[in-house]
């Protein structure tokens, strides 16, 4: 009867003590790897140079005397004159007295390019369309065959950004080579109308 | 400097002081500066079928909720037609309330003892006015109303009761003035203006719908007598209640001035610092005339 | 124009030099007001040694306060990252042009007839799927990579160069940088050794240009180089071991930027074309050629 009272009490305690430590909360207890549901084998197959190191040769012709064609070696001098003063003059509108801008001092790029907007924000047509817009004269004149394939060059673009490319109209008022807003009164005449009242 | 108290810049630059000297090539970007988030699934992000679909496909037009592309929103319900239909047309006006212009004066941006006009509050550099796009001048609305201290001399375009009373209870003097086109651009900037060597242009008459606000005495219009006007500031005294101060007048304008103490017509060299007034009698003529602003009616 | 002025700094004959030097009495000025100084008593004042580049050891003359908005700005890194990258960038031009099937000679007759004789339908010799045929999307120069960083971004990215310099110990001021006595570079290097100035030295005067010994010494080293104050840059600055201020330049560099940090426009204002071209079209007329327009 004691011997009977005391096993049932152990159990009892032992119980008490498993509850403590229980495997039922709502936090989720990791029993195994979670992504390994989700994650597939790649490279199951066969690989080729799995424990090999470094690149593989190119190949090459054997017993071949003729030298492998590469870019010259070329010794670049870091304190040439021309890299000792690279970016000079690349803050003059701030530290000089506000007459000159960097975009003035591009002397090596064409003049009509100086300061134009880069071609990663400015795109080809519209680098066209400035270059037409200030030789077009010129052109015409003198060379008529550049003016002719200049002028093809832009029908394509245009065809091209109409059509098959995303409208760009956005970005391109944000180049600040025109005003940001259209003047709506000025040269979009079909949106005024004699309603429109100026109080 | 103590080590208990050190903002996150000393501390920082106490690494930069132990470090090796810093190269161009340690330059760098924060880190994730530069990087997008990752597309989690492929389907994500693609209203058409592929990204190439929704690069070239035709997209529903603004306004479009439901139904054909040629029913979007604003004709499915078309009742706020003409709401802001005249926005491409109409003129805008820079607010300016008294508060502003007190902090203006407080920071010693505007010196209250001049007349203060559109060129005063342009260089201050904290007002852009482009009159291309139909921005006219400034409008001065009363937020402050109560506790403007200044007795300022002040030019707007456009000027609420309110605030002409709480300027004329200090005793300062407000005057509404219209502006052309021209004459405006001249006024916001006139280092540009003179630097170009164009003539100082002569201030058009209003147009025929901003005549009557300009001669009225009630918006101390500068195309109204003097004794209206103070006609009107005792009127205004009496019905807000309050008395009404000696006014300060710095200067008077011309109607058809655009710059204090320059004529129209004349031509000003920054280099020598000197006003060139015409002397040919066509250009004296032309600059003598009145004109009316046509440009808008 | 102005930049290639500087290229050829003057060199003026000694005896000019000899004349007009003087090297006492700057250690008076070691407590100069400080413009807009900050009023947080968390800031602390940085200071320099000012000394003379006469002789060889380093001769102390005095203390001088820099002022903490550019010598003590927090090292911001990223934006110094992104002044360089712009600064390498923003210059490059392409001048490529691969010609398309339109500009390619030729290519106007079909090369052979549609069917029947087993090759491929081709409708010009010129096509991009031929050797010696034009490229499609090809490079289409000359190609800039123009653009502007914002004020506000260069600004700071001066003020953290300069500010890390000074906390690396690698800014030093002097009183004078014009018409030195000494230009041998044997001297030169000493002095550079002496002083611990590191691998190379870039000395900043207010002037255009620099004559005497240091322009003389600027000639024969290489790593030595003069340049005046508004020729700064973050480049040059991170890219010489040492930086040399004279009093002049550390004056002028401390006005030029305070004086853009405090201005009264907004620091965003955008870089527009529209408000440079017609300038810059005006200076280059002289390069244009009369009739003919420029190859593209």
């Amino acid at each position: 009867m004691a011997s009977t009272s005391i096993t049932r009490f152990t159990a009892i305690i032992r119980t008490t003590s498993v509850r403590g430590l229980h495997d039922r909360s709502s936090v989720p207890r990791v029993v195994d790897d979670r992504e390994k549901s989700t994650a597939k084998y790649t490279d199951a197959g066969y690989t080729f140079r799995y424990h090999q190191q470094g690149v593989d040769p190119l190949p090459r012709i054997p017993d071949c005397k003729v030298p492998v064609a590469r870019p010259a070696y070329k010794v670049r001098d870091q304190w040439s004159d021309e890299a000792a003063r690279f970016g000079q003059n690349d803050y003059i509108d701030l530290l000089g007295d506000g007459s000159v801008h960097p975009a003035q001092l591009q002397y090596h790029t064409p003049t009509w390019l100086r300061g134009f907007p880069g071609q990663h924000k400015a795109n080809e047509l519209i680098k066209l369309i400035h270059y037409r817009n200030l030789y077009d004269a010129k052109l015409k004149q003198n060379s008529p065959k550049r003016w002719h394939e200049l002028r093809k060059r832009i029908k394509y673009l245009m065809m091209q950004h109409n059509y098959n490319k995303q409208d760009e109209i956005g970005r391109e008022r944000n180049l600040g080579l025109w005003e940001e807003e259209p003047d709506y009164t000025y040269k979009d005449k079909s949106r005024r109308s004699f309603r429109d009242e100026i109080h | 400097m103590s080590q208990a108290i050190r903002s996150a810049k000393e501390r920082a630059l106490q690494i930069v002081e132990k470090a090796s000297r810093i190269r161009i090539q340690d330059a760098r970007d924060n880190i994730g500066a530069r990087t997008t988030g990752r597309q989690l699934k492929k389907g994500h992000n693609q209203m058409g079928h592929t990204q190439g679909a929704l690069e070239r496909a035709a997209k529903p037009p603004l306004g479009w909720i439901w139904g054909d592309f040629f029913r979007p929103w604003q004709r499915m319900y078309p009742g706020e037609k003409l709401f802001n239909a005249d926005i491409n047309s109409r003129r805008e006006y820079i607010p300016l309330s008294l508060v502003e212009l007190a902090r203006l004066i407080d920071l010693g941006w505007i010196n209250p003892r001049q007349p203060i006009d559109v060129s005063t509050l342009c260089a201050t550099q904290k007002f852009q006015i482009n009159p291309k796009i139909r921005q006219c001048g400034f409008d001065l609305t009363d937020e402050g109303a109560d506790s403007f201290p200044y007795p300022v001399d002040i030019e707007v375009q456009y000027a609420t009761q309110s605030a002409i009373a709480a300027v004329e209870k200090v005793g300062g003097r407000v005057r509404t003035a219209y502006y052309d086109v021209e004459s405006l651009e001249a006024a916001v900037n006139p280092k540009a203006w003179f630097e170009k060597g164009r003539v100082v242009p002569k201030r058009k008459t209003p147009p025929p719908s901003l005549m009557e606000y300009y001669m009225d005495a009630k918006n101390r219009g500068y195309l109204c007598e003097e004794a209206e006007i103070l006609k009107e500031r005792q009127l205004s005294a009496d019905v807000r209640g309050y008395s009404l101060p000696a006014e300060v007048k710095l200067s008077d304008k011309a109607v058809d001035q655009v710059f204090h103490g320059i004529p129209s017509g004349s031509v000003v060299s920054l280099a020598d610092k000197k006003v060139f007034a015409p002397t040919n009698d066509l250009h004296r003529e032309y600059y003598k005339n009145q004109r009316s602003d046509k440009l808008y009616s | 124009m102005l930049s290639r002025q500087i290229r050829h700094l003057l060199i003026s004959n000694r005896a000019l030099s000899t004349a007009t030097s003087s090297t006492s009495g700057s250690s008076s000025d070691t407590q100069r007001p400080l413009w807009r100084k900050p009023e947080s008593p968390f800031v602390q004042i940085p200071q320099a040694w000012v000394s003379s580049l006469e002789t060889i050891e380093d001769q102390k003359q005095g203390l001088v306060d820099l002022h903490p908005d550019i010598f003590r700005t927090s090292p911001r890194i990223d934006i110094l990252h992104r002044n360089l990258t712009w600064q390498s960038v923003y210059r490059n031009v392409q001048m490529t042009k691969m010609l398309t099937k339109a500009e390619m000679p030729g290519g106007g007759r079909k090369p052979w007839p549609q069917k029947k004789t087993g090759r491929a339908h081709v409708g010009s010799i010129r096509a991009p799927q031929f050797i010696r045929g034009g490229f499609a999307n090809g490079v289409r120069g000359p190609r800039t990579w123009f653009y502007m960083l914002p004020d506000a971004v260069r600004i700071q990215g001066l003020c953290v160069a300069l500010t890390l310099k000074h906390t690396q110990d690698d800014l030093h001021i002097v009183d004078n940088l014009q018409n030195l006595q000494n230009g041998d570079p044997k001297f030169w290097i000493d002095l550079c050794e002496a002083r611990n100035y590191g691998y190379s030295v870039l000395f900043v005067d207010d002037a255009d240009t620099v004559s005497g010994g240091l322009a003389e010494a600027q000639q024969a080293l290489p790593w030595l180089n003069v340049m005046p104050v508004y020729g700064l840059n973050c480049f040059s600055l991170i890219k010489y071991d040492t930086v040399v201020l004279s009093r002049n330049a550390l004056d002028r560099i401390e006005e030029r930027l305070l004086g853009h940090i405090h201005r009264a426009g907004p620091m965003n204002k955008k870089y527009r074309y529209m408000d440079y071209k017609e300038k810059i079209l005006q200076e280059a007329e002289a390069e244009e050629h009369p009739h003919m327009p420029p190859v593209v």
